[in-house]
C-alpha cells in the first residue's frame, strides 16, 4: 500500500472516522491498533516482532533507569549506563544484523580475496522490518533523552509502542523526539474540520509533487543511468542536474503526505525541508535537508564525541603542540566523518551510499571551511557585493551542483557503476541532444517536457512564496471561494497530469527503502 | 559567584572562542544572536565554559539549553 495509493487514502479517512468517533481517552488506542493494521498490510507481517522487540526493551530499560534512580540513588550513574548501553546495542543490533550483514559479509571476503585465499561466500536474505532505519533512531532518541534526564520515562506501554510505530511516518520519517511527537499523541484531540482541510490540502501537495513531477523526471533520469554508454556526454550531466529535482519532489512530497496525514489527526510533526535548493552552502543545505536526521546525528552522534573526555583531551593536546585553530579544527573534523559516515550507512548498505551520500559532503564541507579565508579574501578583492541576489544565485547553483553529484551515486547500482557514470559525462560532449529531440525518445512526448517544466515551475514559485511562512495559510486568509478554487485546480492537475492508474505503478518512494 | 559575575566571566569565554571583543552576552541571547554560533562551534563553547567554571554540563543540557539564561541557570546550580 504506497503513500500514493487510492488504499492508503480509504485507509486514512476509516481510521479517522474511528479515530473521532470513539471516545477520546481510546484515540492512542485506535491510532495503535491501525499503525499495526498498516504495518501488517504494507510489510512482512511476521517481522513484526522486530519491531516489539525494539520496542518492548526501551519501555523495560527506560523503566528500568527510572526504578535505578529512585531506589539506588547511589549507584544509578553506574546501574544507569550498563543498562542504557545494554538496550541501546540490543536495538542497533538488531538494525545492524537485519541490514548490514550482507554488507559485513561482502567486505570482509572482499578483505579476505586480498590475502589470496579461496573462500566461497555465502550471503543472507533476512527481511527487516518495515521502516527499520527510522523506528530504531526515534526509539533510541527516547532511550538516550531518558538516559540524559532530558525525559521522563512513559509509563504506559501502548503509548511507547505507538510512539514507535505511528504509522504515517513509519516507512519514511520524519525522525521525532517524543518530546515533540509522545506528548501529542497522549492528548485528546477534537475534530477541527478546518485542520483536517489543511491535512487534506498538504497530502494534495504532496501528491502533486510525486505524482506530476518526481515520477515523470524519473522517465528520463532512469532511461539515461540505465544504459550510461548509450546516453553518455550531456545526458549524464542533464540526469545528474534533475535527479535532485526528482528526489526532493519525491522525499519532500512523501513528507507532505506524510505530515498531512498526521495533521489530520490533530498532530503536527517535525518539518524534514525548509527550501534547500536555497542554501548559500553544502553544510547549510543539510540543515534544510532531511532535518530531523541532521538534527538526530548531531545530537546523538556528533556532539557525544566531541564532548567525550578522549575527545577534549585530544583537542587540549593539540591547541598546546599546533595552536588554537588547529587545536578546534581537528577534533571538530574527525566527529564530522563519523557523523557524515552514518549518514551514508544510514541510507544504505553499499559504498555508494557511504561515499555519495556521507563521505563526498563531508570533504566538500571541509574544503569549504579550509578554504574559506582564500574565499574571503577573493571576495573582497573582487569587491563582491555577497549580499546581491546574483551572488546568492551562484553560491545556491553551487551547492545545489555539489548536491547532485553526490546524489548521482543514489542512482548507481554501486560505487564503480557511479564513477563510471561520471567517466560516461566525458565521453563526448553532445549539445545537439537538446535540440535534435534526442529527449523525446525517452518515454515523454515533447507536451509532456513542455508541462512538466511548466509543473517544475510553478512548484518553484510556490518554494518561493512558501519561504516566509504556509502558503496554505496565505491561501486561506483569503476568500473562501479562492480557496477552493486553487485546491480545486490543484487536483485538477494531479488527475490530468499525474503517473497514476490501472496500469500504472508508481515506483515507491525512495526514501521509504530504508 | 553572582548571576552578573557568571555573565561577566561568559562574555570573557565568548570573546575568545568566537575571537570577537565585541560579544556581550545576556539572558536572551542565543545562537541566533552570534554569527558564528553553529551546531559545529556550540560543543566548543560548551567545553570552554566547563574548563572555565571547573563544571560538566550533561548531554541532555547540551542538547536542550535554549539560551544563555538557561546555561547560567544550570552554571550557578552547579557552584551551590
Amino acid at each position: 500500500m504506497s503513500l500514493t495509493s487510492l488504499n492508503f487514502l480509504v485507509f486514512l479517512i476509516v481510521t479517522g472516522i474511528c479515530y473521532y468517533i470513539l471516545p477520546k481517552r481510546t484515540q492512542p488506542y485506535c491510532l495503535l491498533v491501525a499503525s499495526i493494521a498498516f504495518y501488517c498490510m504494507v510489510g512482512e507481517p511476521w517481522t513484526f516482532i522486530y519491531l516489539f522487540v525494539s520496542i518492548v526493551s526501551v519501555y523495560a530499560g527506560t523503566r528500568l533507569m527510572e526504578w535505578i534512580r529512585k531506589n539506588k540513588p547511589q549507584k544509578q550513574k553506574k546501574l544507569c549506563r550498563i543498562v542504557f548501553v545494554t538496550v541501546l546495542l540490543c536495538n542497533l543490533g538488531i538494525l545492524a544484523v537485519l541490514k548490514y550483514t550482507n554488507f559485513m559479509i561482502y567486505n570482509l571476503a572482499y578483505l579476505v580475496k586480498l590475502l589470496h585465499l579461496d573462500i566461497s561466500v555465502h550471503t543472507v536474505s533476512w527481511a527487516a522490518s518495515l521502516g527499520i532505519s527510522y523506528y530504531t533512531l526515534q526509539i533510541v532518541s527516547y532511550l538516550t533523552d531518558v538516559y540524559w534526564e532530558v525525559q521522563r520515562p512513559q509509563h504506559n506501554f501502548f503509548r511507547v509502542a505507538l510512539f514507535a510505530c505511528f504509522f504515517p511516518q513509519m516507512v519514511s520519517g520524519p525522525i521525532s523526539r517524543y518530546s515533540e511527537l509522545g506528548v501529542q499523541l497522549e492528548q485528546e484531540h477534537r475534530f477541527s474540520l478546518e485542520q483536517v482541510e489543511r491535512g487534506a490540502c498538504r497530502i494534495l501537495w504532496g501528491f502533486f509533487k510525486k505524482l506530476v513531477i518526481s515520477e515523470k523526471l524519473a522517465v528520463i533520469v532512469n532511461a539515461i543511468y540505465a544504459d550510461p554508454v548509450g546516453y553518455h556526454g550531456l545526458y549524464i550531466w542533464t540526469a545528474m542536474l534533475l535527479f535532485p529535482i526528482q528526489i526532493y519532489t519525491d522525499f519532500s512530497g512523501c513528507m507532505d503526505i506524510v505530515l498531512g496525514a498526521a495533521e489530520c489527526f490533530g498532530i503536527f510533526l517535525p518539518e524534514n525541508f525548509r527550501t534547500p535548493f536555497f542554501s548559500r552552502t553544502i553544510q547549510e543545505f543539510w540543515q534544510r535537508w532531511h532535518i530531523t536526521l541532521g538534527l538526530w546525528l548531531k545530537d546523538y552522534v556528533m556532539y557525544p564525541i566531541l564532548k567525550s573526555n578522549h575527545f577534549v583531551a585530544m583537542g587540549d593536546k593539540l591547541k598546546k603542540k599546533y595552536g588554537r585553530k588547529i587545536g578546534k579544527q581537528i577534533p571538530l573534523y574527525i566527529a564530522m566523518l563519523v557523523l557524515w559516515f552514518c549518514n551514508g550507512i544510514w541510507h544504505g548498505n553499499s559504498w555508494k551510499y557511504i561515499i555519495g551520500v556521507g563521505l563526498w559532503y563531508w570533504f566538500a564541507i571541509i574544503m569549504g571551511q579550509i578554504f574559506e579565508p582564500v574565499s574571503k579574501r577573493m571576495i573582497n578583492i573582487l569587491h563582491i557585493p555577497t549580499e546581491s541576489v546574483v551572488w546568492h544565485i551562484f553560491q545556491s547553483v553551487r551547492t545545489y551542483i555539489v548536491y547532485g553529484i553526490g546524489a548521482l551515486f543514489f542512482c548507481a547500482t554501486d560505487l564503480r557503476n557511479g564513477a563510471f557514470l561520471i567517466k560516461c559525462g566525458f565521453l563526448e560532449f553532445n549539445p545537439q541532444i537538446f535540440t535534435d529531440g534526442s529527449f523525446l525518445q525517452m518515454g515523454l512526448d515533447g507536451y509532456d517536457l513542455v508541462m512538466l517544466g511548466i509543473m517544475i515551475v510553478f512548484a518553484f514559485v510556490i518554494s518561493v512564496l512558501g519561504r516566509n511562512g504556509y502558503v496554505r495559510d496565505k491561501i486561506a486568509a483569503k476568500n473562501p471561494l479562492f480557496g477552493g478554487f486553487i485546491w480545486i485546480m490543484l487536483l485538477v492537475i494531479v488527475l490530468v497530469f499525474g503517473s497514476y492508474g490501472n496500469g500504472y505503478n508508481a515506483s515507491s518512494f525512495i526514501y521509504a527503502k530504508f | 559567584m553572582t548571576r552578573e559575575e557568571v555573565f561577566k566571566a561568559l562574555d570573557e569565554v565568548f570573546e575568545e572562542v568566537f575571537d570577537d571583543a565585541s560579544i556581550h552576552v545576556g539572558e536572551t541571547t542565543t545562537a541566533k544572536d552570534i554569527e558564528d554560533w553553529d551546531s559545529l562551534e556550540h560543543i566548543n563553547l560548551v567545553v570552554a565554559i566547563e574548563k572555565r567554571f571547573s563544571m560538566k554540563f550533561t548531554m541532555g543540557e547540551v542538547t536542550t539549553m535554549k539560551n544563555v539564561g538557561e546555561m547560567v541557570d544550570i552554571i550557578l546550580e552547579r557552584a551551590q
